[in-house]
């Protein structure tokens, strides 16, 4: 081999070496360099999520029902603390530390939270002492001005922001902040190096969101309802204060009040929301709904009377029974005495099918439509699994479940001559900041359920004059006609019997009856005493309704 | 001809080295020593003292390589000597392989490898046709740098006794020796590199994780990984200088043996191209020099001095693209370094004069 022919051996491997390297090279950045690119890019970049404001919540007239405070959490990196027993040390006196805390200080964890939510004095103890490794987080806090009003509506937040129920949870998509991916530049020890410029936090807020409530109808409705369980000794009270021909809801009152800044304080039992959640046996008030479809069938006449048996009527498989005991009274006397005996023979005229289409018309057994999760539909069953008993009940209030918003929304029908409306908490959505509105919410048309003759027939039944005599008597408001009737449920016992000394004692009606611009429901539960609607519901909700009117 | 090609490759090499070695390092030197520039600065003046050796190297006459060649040779094995001293020898990683001179560092591995280069061509000439005997051709030439070799691994320098060794190899073929002698020793050194690598842990770390660096991507694939998403990403044109996020602490020695990995990610395969093609550029003017040349030491010392670069720089780039193991090997003319950039100026040098004498 001569020495040229050794020369060009080597430079040709050496050359070989090159090719490989370029052709490796090569593979690396142009064929596999998307692949390598997008791993290499997993550590570089990590998504941060920017925009903790979380929407205001408000009421018809744009005051503050729920807003967004920011308070200060302190946090450790105890990978970058030195010297933990100094830390530890400093820090005590701002902070209460427990022994589980103190020991993680001095591992190697990258964070650790100390204390959620400080003071603000606390705070700028923590901040003005510096420590090496110790932190403050700028977090927010929900905050309910008004403390108690509208609390079980409204729901709460969790201290990591999970909203439990209400408002707070039934319209999560529109309240919870906008989450903002930015590329945040970090090096391999997890510093920020760059990072990309965040919007303003305006633009990354959740949306406030406008109830139809109206913060001062609500606050006289609480202060009402608490007032009035506390004179009878009762259990508890909720009431509905509603505009008749939108559905919207001015006030949602339960008693007693739940502060949902404070929610661990009130037990399951106090969280719920009465108001549209509590389904129970309608009652009398429900005879609203025999003579509406009676009405509308045309198979009573306003003048004809009708035998009543002297308030007690043996049908042989059961036998009915009326608090008065009347013989011969005008459909308008059968629903003022509250008769039981002349509703069933009414409802007899009626049948089970066409009573049973009235109701699912009036939307019971149903949802009513507020979009929120504690909306209970209540219950009815088919007419085909009615037997006797269950229809002559049924007339009457009983046998079906119904919540108060669904009797709030029969008696809406009735003001509204026949026409069935949605109803309606959420007013408008818009921009945190902005006031133009917008509702998403998919509201269906108003139907005319029942006739408007029918309707005024009905409502006639139900007019309540100042100075007259009759059961409705205290909810009267002097200088206004108006329309309502009463209502004393018995509850079921503990062992499953109708107790005479258990009952929900209501009222609900409207006014002004001829041009209605409110209807409200207020219910007692278990009131001590005298329990009758008339007694213990009608004078507040005089109250209710004469303090709606002025608003 | 020749002579420009060598000043516009290594001048390219250079001043891209220079541009991506402020680029991986600033972030790092600015956190380390509160100066972005301080080792931009440092390897602009090792390039002014490099260019000082390139222009010694073009006026001196290669036979006084040749006449001084032992003495050359016995210097830097003192050097290599001197840096194993307990206290004189600065250790980095477990390894002492720097000599401090001030605030600076010499590294005896780098002028050893020329001073190999210089003596082997010296004896490899004066040999002659004797280099088909073993007793001639092949003993000699592995005992010098057998100590040189040993004293590498005592520091310990696997790279550059690797790179000794296959130097050493390639330029006895060159000059001569028989292919079997060759063969021979290499199927000799073979156990001694498996023991070498066996014996020592993180040389075992290391070839685990250039077998599946996937795997140990958080221990000692970590570098390897590193060097390839580095490298990968990119593309065809990069990410631009300075906008290669790895230099964040992620790619170890950034600016040092993986530099490559850099000028891939900012400057995309174009610029790995283009140092690729310099290098070959260099081999290219290397080799035609050595075959031109008539005087057998300038001729041997042509191609042992390209020999070595090209396989430095290949191993370098097999290093960075996962192909072969990690192992701690600069990328002459590069990557950041004064002994490496200085060495590399003085190659340089010699070449651009023995391509000069051609002309004549």
């Amino acid at each position: 081999m001569s020495a040229k022919v050794r020369l060009y051996l080597v430079a040709t491997l050496l050359a070989l070496g090159l090719g490989i390297a370029l052709t490796k090279a090569g593979t690396l950045q142009l064929l596999r360099g998307s692949k390598l690119k997008h791993l290499a890019e997993r550590q570089y970049i990590r998504p941060k999520l920017y925009g903790n404001y979380r929407g205001d919540i408000l009421d018809r007239k744009g005051r503050l029902l729920a807003s967004s405070v920011s308070v200060d959490s302190v946090y450790a990196e105890p990978k970058r603390i030195n010297n933990a027993t100094q830390v530890v040390k400093s820090l005590g006196k701002a902070i209460r530390l427990n022994r589980v805390q103190i020991e993680k200080l001095s591992s190697d964890r990258s964070f650790i939270w100390l204390k959620r939510r400080i003071d603000p004095n606390t705070a700028n103890k923590v901040r003005n002492m510096d420590l090496e490794g110790i932190g403050l987080a700028e977090e927010r806090q929900r905050f309910y001005p008004n403390h108690g009003l509208l609390g079980q509506t409204l729901g709460f937040v969790s201290i990591d922001g999970q909203s439990l129920g209400g408002i707070e949870q039934a319209f999560e998509r529109y309240l919870k902040p906008k989450s903002w991916k930015t590329l945040a530049l970090q090096d391999a020890r997890g510093n920020p190096i760059r990072q990309h410029v965040s919007p303003p936090e305006e633009a990354l807020a959740g949306n406030d969101i406008m109830l139809t409530i109206d913060r001062n109808i609500q606050s006289v409705t609480e202060e009402i309802l608490q007032k009035t369980v506390k004179k009878h000794g009762a259990k508890a009270g909720w009431a509905i204060v509603m505009k008749p021909k939108t559905g919207e809801i001015l006030a949602l009152a339960n008693v007693p009040l739940m502060n949902p800044n404070r929610p661990s304080k009130h037990d399951q039992k106090a969280r719920r929301n009465n108001a549209i959640s509590l389904t129970r046996e309608p009652g009398s008030t429900f005879k609203i709904m025999t003579f509406a479809a009676a009405y509308d069938l045309g198979l009573v006449k306003p003048d004809e009377k009708i035998y009543c048996e002297k308030g007690r009527w043996n049908l042989g498989y059961m036998t009915i029974k009326d608090v008065s005991k009347k013989e011969w009274l005008t459909p308008a006397e059968i629903f003022k005495y509250s008769s039981n005996v002349g509703t069933y023979k009414i409802a007899e005229r009626i049948g089970p099918k066409r009573l049973y289409e009235t109701i699912k018309k009036f939307g019971f057994g149903e949802l009513p439509g507020l979009h929120l999760l504690e909306e209970a539909p209540g219950f009815v069953s088919n007419y085909k699994s009615w037997h006797k008993t269950r229809f002559a009940n049924m007339s009457f209030g009983y046998g079906l479940m119904a919540s108060p918003l669904q009797v709030v929304m029969m008696v809406n029908t009735i003001a509204n001559d026949g026409l069935k409306v949605s109803p309606a908490i959420l007013k408008g959505i818009h921009k945190h900041g902005a006031d133009t509105l917008a509702n998403p919410l998919p509201s269906s048309a108003p139907i005319q359920v029942i006739s408007k003759e029918a309707a005024q027939a009905v409502k006639n039944m139900m007019l309540v004059e100042y100075g007259h005599k009759g059961s409705a008597r205290r909810a009267a408001i002097p200088g206004m006609l108006i329309a309502g009737k009463t209502g004393t449920a018995e509850k079921l016992d503990d062992t499953g019997r109708y107790n005479k000394k258990l009952n929900i004692s209501s009222f609900v009606g409207f006014a002004p009856a001829n041009n209605p611009q409110i209807v409200a429901l207020v219910s007692i539960d278990e009131p001590q005493g005298i329990a009758f609607g008339g007694y213990v519901a009608a004078p507040a909700w005089r109250e209710i309704v004469e303090a709606a009117l002025l608003e | 001809m020749l002579s420009r090609m060598i000043l516009v490759s290594s001048a390219i090499l250079i001043l891209m080295g220079i541009v991506v070695v402020y680029s991986s390092s600033g972030v790092m030197a600015h956190f380390g020593y509160h100066d972005s520039m301080f080792f931009l600065k440092r390897q602009i003046l090792f390039l002014f003292l490099g260019g000082m050796a390139f222009i010694s190297a073009w006026i001196l006459d290669p036979r006084l390589y040749q006449k001084y060649a032992y003495y050359i040779y016995g210097v830097a094995i003192f050097l290599l000597l001197v840096v194993l001293i307990p206290g004189v020898g600065k250790a980095a990683g477990g390894a002492s392989r720097w000599i401090a001179l001030g605030p600076f560092r010499l590294q005896p591995g780098e002028l050893f490898k020329v001073a190999l280069v210089v003596y082997l061509a010296m004896s490899l000439a004066k040999k002659g046709h004797k280099m088909q005997l073993f007793r001639v051709g092949i003993i000699p030439h592995l005992v010098l740098p057998g100590i040189a070799m040993g004293l590498l691994i005592l520091e310990p320098d696997f790279g550059t006794t690797v790179i000794v060794a296959l130097v050493t190899f390639t330029m006895l073929f060159i000059g001569g020796a028989r292919v079997a002698y060759l063969l021979g020793g290499i199927l000799i050194s073979i156990p001694v590199a498996v023991h070498l690598i066996a014996s020592s842990p993180y040389r075992m770390a290391r070839m685990a994780a250039f077998l599946d660096p996937w795997s140990h991507r958080q221990e000692s694939g970590y570098q390897v990984v590193q060097s390839l998403m580095t490298l990968g990403s990119g593309g065809w044109f990069g990410k631009g200088l300075g906008h290669g996020p790895s230099k964040l602490y992620f790619l170890p020695a950034a600016h040092t043996d993986f530099i490559l990995a850099v000028i891939g990610e900012e400057l995309g395969f174009l610029g790995v191209a283009l140092v690729i093609t310099c290098f070959a550029a260099l081999l290219y003017v290397g080799f035609t020099v050595a075959l031109k040349t008539k005087d057998k030491f300038k001729s041997y010392l042509a191609a042992g001095l390209t020999s070595m670069l090209i396989i430095q720089a290949t191993l370098n780039f097999f290093v960075v693209m996962g192909l072969v193991p990690t192992k701690g090997l600069t990328l002459p003319l590069v990557n950041y370094g004064g002994s490496s950039l200085i060495v590399g100026c003085w190659m340089m040098g010699v070449l651009f004069r023995l391509s000069r004498e051609l002309g004549r």
